[in-house]
């Protein structure tokens, strides 16, 4: 973690666990009660340390090779299937107007 | 007190299959017989989320009418199969043992599903797992915890622990399961069965929950490798609605040599998997199963894979990362559970997510969105990347020299409830023999080798080339084979004690 609060003099984290908990958790959507929130700073540090064997890899990531670049993704045939029933499509939807999905109300 | 179990869940699914083309036995008997011991069994082990039981009735009733006009789909018509929870089955609820999914019914068949009712298995039932896939006990089900057959107070590891649970109980005479770290192979050893992952590419994704979508892979949780080679004809094949689907990996058992049969095979011993953190039981049995496999004939030696040091870390950074972006589409919008409370859309998208996902899903996903972030991709991201190529790199190399690598499944036997839960640097360390098959995308399973002195299975580990899943068969039917076939199934006693703890 040390790593990490150095960087984040020189990034938008903050520095202290609870304030990179937060921020982490905004860009997450995501809203942690106090007691998770707690826990979770405490956790953090560990967890990212963890992955801090990572930075003495000395190798980059590979980039493809220009032939592998080249190589045509697999296509599905071009064929038309039929849709799937309306109800079947509205069926996990939370709420509905006839054959529409309604849209949350909110308020920006 | 317990009940033994009906007869027919003893047997083998290759065995099902013979009475079934001998006639000796019916479909809906077979069926019948599961529905009884889930009954009996499923109040103490808490494998099935839901039982299927007139689908599964019904289903058999058609098999058996098939059979009677000499019309069967396959060698495997009527024998049943019951299913992880993030396999989607149209007309059922698919919930990922996550609120958020708790009451999400699919409107179409995952491709492994299409094809085991194209082979005339009948659908037994919904498994419990950990949410969406995440940890290795599957204490995070957001229903409830699946128990151990082999003693009760013990985790039957994740994240298909249903899986290997019903299998294991014989609630089940197979199930399908998810590997992304281990999830089929690490419960498979801690509840004495077999479990394949295969290679990347060669079962259809398509209609399995995403968690992680370079790693993720349909396997299977049997009772013997003979009956994980029939499941495996069955589930593998090309789909083109899988970006990934390889059709050079339909898979085709060896049956050449007598199975089992090891001369002329170099297995190889990763030092790295033998480290000072596992389990004295677990690398006795382990050491005890390679020694068999050298008086069978293969040739075993020792070699290092030092990029294996990093394959922990990365699957973590690259499963997290994958996970935070994948479940990004659960907003409580267009399906999952939506908060009744909100005053604006952002508001919306938090309430709903927070309500809905567990912990660990929560944590993963922050670290995840952590590793992507700008200011640390580069230093996480990236270079777990660059970790996962160095590992693939060392691994192929290794099989131009070794037909199987063997390595303990996990570092000890199932553990007791609440052991690791607190922990989830020590959950995720149980995975640290398994994810490297996951990075490099190859073919692994687990076969039971033994026992530990609580009397907690022990399985093997075994990995093979990317094309190499029959020959990784071949190897492990020669361990099954030493292992003494009154010890497939737990004990009655381990029911009766679970009950009086």
């Amino acid at each position: 973690m040390e790593k990490a609060i150095q960087s984040a003099a020189i990034h938008p984290m903050h520095t202290e666990p609870m304030e990179t908990v937060r921020a982490v958790a905004r860009l997450s959507m995501l809203t942690l009660p106090a007691e998770q929130e707690a826990r979770m700073a405490r956790e953090f540090p560990a967890m990212v340390q963890f992955a801090d064997i990572l930075t003495s890899l000395t190798a980059e990531a590979p980039r493809k090779a220009a032939s592998e670049q080249a190589k045509p993704a697999p296509l599905r045939p071009d064929l038309t299937m039929p849709s799937l029933a309306v109800e079947e499509v509205l069926m996990n939807a939370a709420t509905v107007n006839g054959a529409m999905i309604t849209v949350p109300k909110t308020f920006e | 007190m317990h009940k033994p179990l009906p007869a027919l869940c003893t047997q083998t699914a290759a065995s099902l299959c013979r009475m079934l083309a001998a006639g000796e036995v019916t479909s809906a008997a077979i069926v019948t017989a599961y529905l009884q011991a889930t009954k009996l069994r499923d109040p103490a082990v808490h494998a099935y989320l839901e039982v299927f039981a007139e689908e599964a009735l019904a289903q058999a009733a058609q098999s058996d009418a098939r059979r009677k006009a000499n019309q069967a789909l396959s060698a495997l018509d009527g024998v049943p199969i019951a299913v992880k929870d993030n396999l989607v089955i149209r007309g059922h609820i698919c919930s990922c043992a996550s609120k958020m999914l708790e009451s999400f019914r699919s409107p179409y068949d995952a491709t492994v599903i299409q094809r085991v009712r194209a082979a005339g298995m009948p659908l037994l039932g919904r498994l419990n797992m950990d949410e969406f896939a995440m940890g290795g006990s599957t204490e995070n089900s957001a229903f409830c915890a699946t128990r151990n057959p082999w003693n009760l107070a013990c985790v039957p590891g994740g994240s298909s622990g249903g899986s290997a649970a019903a299998v294991a109980a014989g609630m089940a005479p197979w199930a399908l399961g998810s590997d992304t770290g281990g999830s089929v192979r690490q419960p498979a050893s801690f509840c004495g069965v077999v479990g394949v992952k295969p290679a990347y590419g060669a079962v259809s994704r398509y209609g399995l929950v995403a968690f992680a979508s370079s790693l993720d892979q349909v396997g299977t949780l049997t009772q013997t490798c003979e009956d994980a080679a029939l499941l495996l004809q069955v589930i593998c094949g090309h789909d083109t609605r899988d970006a990934i689907s390889d059709p050079a990996l339909c898979f085709e058992p060896d049956c050449t040599p007598p199975c089992g049969d090891l001369r002329g095979l170099t297995l190889g011993l990763p030092l790295e998997c033998f480290d000072a953190g596992l389990n004295a039981d677990v690398r006795s049995a382990v050491l005890c199963a390679v020694e068999n496999l050298r008086k069978q004939g293969a040739e075993v030696r020792e070699l290092s894979i030092p990029a294996l040091r990093y394959a922990l870390p990365a699957y973590y950074v690259l499963s997290s990362a994958e996970a935070s972006s994948n479940l990004a589409r659960y907003d409580g919008v267009r399906y999952g559970h939506r908060a009744d409370e909100y005053t604006d859309l952002d508001m919306l998208y938090r309430q709903s997510r927070s309500e809905a996902l567990g912990a660990e899903v929560q944590r993963r996903i922050m670290l995840g969105t952590f590793a992507l972030s700008s200011g640390y991709q580069e230093q996480y991201y990236r270079k777990a990347q660059a970790a996962r190529e160095r590992i693939r790199q060392e691994l192929n190399e290794a099989f131009s020299n070794y037909d199987v690598l063997l390595s303990p499944v996990a570092p000890s036997p199932a553990y007791p409830f609440g052991e690791k839960s607190a922990d989830p640097l020590a959950m995720i360390s149980g995975d640290c023999y398994t994810v490297s098959a996951n990075i490099a995308g190859l073919p692994a399973l687990s076969v039971p080798c033994g026992f530990s002195g609580g009397g907690l299975p022990i399985g093997l580990g075994m990995m093979g080339a990317r094309g190499g899943m029959a020959l990784l068969l071949r190897a492990a039917t020669a361990v099954e084979r030493e292992q003494p076939e009154s010890t497939r199934k737990p004990p009655l006693t381990a029911f009766e004690k679970g009950c009086a703890q």
